[in-house]
């Protein structure tokens, strides 16, 4: 027969048990994942929305994701101001469907851009060309898509050097070198 | 110890084989170099005794032979080391690829953005920079607008169909040629041209005559000159950036490759056939268009000479003159018009390099 005492710290284990599970469950509604920019910032981070990108849904598929431990996952290419904007576009698009594979037998089309995202990417031009980097290097289909798309509008109709000011990118051409750039590409040259 | 060098360094690049005669036995004695220090199987050694060969990076080999002579007159041989060129970042454009001139983005973004070139924007996104340029030289680029932009449409010649597109030798010209089949804009570009008045040939005029030819077409009698614009490139292609001779395999290699790069096509349809002397290597001088007699046709003149003030055309008088009369189209082609005469194979395009 067991005592009162035993009998008491059974039902405080079963008590705890019971805490555990409650947790757990709470925990598997909202799992929260923190994200690590390169610069040390932390982010607590939806994990359907930290798994928009393929790379840390990957990561979290193979090395297997334990919800007593609160890991950390680093991101030592993407600093936090890109991250930030990286999780904010994640947070409004964690609804979308899907996107569909790539057909490389289509040309792109690049007028299709949402309005939200249109003003989200009203950024400067080194933003921008950070945000293509960091949703390539996180895969992100989507955000690599838009903001391609916005670089391809902005280089359309332009001269080189008017594209060159607009991004502020080094001319590395000489001037022969540039004539003669020109001179290859007079086949597209609109006339 | 270590021993203090001395400030007389002499270049050894051009080491070679040290002979009796320049030392031992010499009949003046010279700053003997002592044997056990500066032969070149000493030097070698001297390196392969730093680290095993394994452990040798490339790294340690770059450089040039450098003579040192010591304080006691020992000679040695070290490498001194090449300041290794700047590697291009490939990982971020942090603050540190940007200064006052700009910045420098890696190639990848180059890559990416490549995707979404619209054909008529190449020329613009060649010229950003040289990262830009580099992306376009590839095969990829090329194979990806391609694939992009083609449609089925009649009249396509089967070397610019899919499924013969497949050689990376001078793809850029095959693409460039099939877009203005294929490319609603290029093929709209070009039928606003014909709807246009003629270019006038005098537009070849300083150009070199590179090959001539005629046939018969419809009863008419059609003639061709090619003309070559004397052009130096002071921007290298990726494929072509070596001094060497490339071999075979480098050269079916070359996206960019095009023997018609710098060349415009006259053709000259005429009712009937003419005489014309040959002036191939000769160098357009003069262009006369007027009308002919009757006024229904025109009648055109071209002039060549050698091209230097002053220096005869090889057949002896100052120029060599062509008169084609009566002349009933004319049309100045660009070697990317699906109307430009080109050949396609292999065999002719590499006898052609």
């Amino acid at each position: 027969m067991p005592t009162l005492g035993t009998y008491k710290l059974q039902v405080q284990e079963k008590l705890l048990q019971v805490a555990r599970l409650v947790n757990k469950c709470f925990k598997t509604q909202m799992p929260n994942i923190k994200l690590q920019s390169s610069d040390g910032e932390t982010f607590e981070v939806d994990v359907e929305i930290a798994k928009c990108s393929v790379t840390i849904k990957t990561m979290l598929e193979d090395l297997g994701m334990d919800d007593e431990e609160e890991e950390v996952v680093p991101l030592p290419n993407v600093n936090s101001a890109i991250l930030r904007k990286v999780i904010q576009w994640a947070t409004y698009h964690k609804d979308d469907p899907p996107p569909p594979e790539d057909d490389e037998n289509k040309e792109k089309r690049t007028d299709d851009i949402s309005s939200w995202d249109a003003d989200f990417l009203k950024v400067d031009q080194g933003t921008l060309f950070e945000l293509i980097l960091a949703a390539n290097y996180l895969d992100i289909k989507g955000l690599l898509d838009v903001t391609c798309k916005t670089v391809a509008n902005m280089i359309k109709g332009k001269a080189p050097e008017e594209i060159r000011k607009t991004f502020n990118i080094k001319n590395d051409f000489t001037a022969s070198e540039e004539e003669q750039v020109r001179k290859e590409n007079e086949w597209c040259e609109e006339k | 110890m270590s021993h203090k060098k001395s400030g007389r360094n002499r270049s050894a690049k051009s080491l070679g084989d040290i002979t009796l005669n320049d030392f031992a036995n010499a009949a003046v004695s010279k700053t003997r170099l002592k044997k056990s220090t500066s032969n070149v199987t000493t030097v070698l050694k001297k390196f392969e005794e730093e680290k095993s060969w394994d452990e040798k990076i490339e790294d340690d080999f770059q450089g040039d032979f450098v003579e040192e002579i010591d304080e006691e007159g020992n000679v040695s041989f070290v490498i001194r080391k090449v300041e290794p060129r700047r590697r291009r970042k490939t990982v971020s454009c942090s603050d540190e690829t940007k200064d006052a001139a700009g910045n420098d983005y890696p190639i990848d973004i180059w890559f990416l953005l490549s995707e979404y070139i619209r054909p008529e924007d190449v020329g613009r996104f060649a010229g950003i920079c040289k990262t830009s340029f580099e992306v376009v030289c590839t095969a990829k680029f090329w194979f990806g607008l391609y694939k992009r932009y083609y449609t089925n449409v009649p009249n396509v010649p089967d070397e610019l169909q899919p499924e013969c597109l497949v050689r990376k030798y001078s793809l850029r010209t095959s693409v460039v040629r099939a877009l203005h089949y294929t490319y609603t804009p290029f093929v709209n570009k070009l039928k606003s041209i014909k709807t246009a008045v003629e270019e006038h040939p005098d537009t070849l005029i300083r150009r070199l005559c590179d090959c001539m030819w005629h046939q018969r077409q419809k009863g008419h009698w059609v003639y061709y000159f090619k003309m070559r614009e004397k052009r130096s490139n002071c921007l290298q292609h990726s494929t072509r950036g070596s001094c060497k001779q490339p071999d075979l395999l480098e050269i079916l290699d070359d996206v960019t490759a095009n023997p018609d790069e710098n060349c415009r096509v006259l053709q000259v349809t005429c009712q009937h056939f003419i005489q014309t002397p040959p002036v191939i290597g000769q160098v357009l001088t003069s262009v006369c268009l007027t009308l002919s007699q009757g006024f229904r046709h025109h009648r055109l003149q071209l002039g060549f000479g050698s091209g230097i003030k002053g220096y005869p055309s090889p057949e002896g008088s100052g120029s060599t003159k062509i008169i084609l009369d009566p002349v009933i189209n004319f049309r100045v082609l660009d070697w990317w018009h699906p109307l430009y005469p080109h050949n396609h194979t292999i065999q002719d395009l590499l006898n052609r390099e």
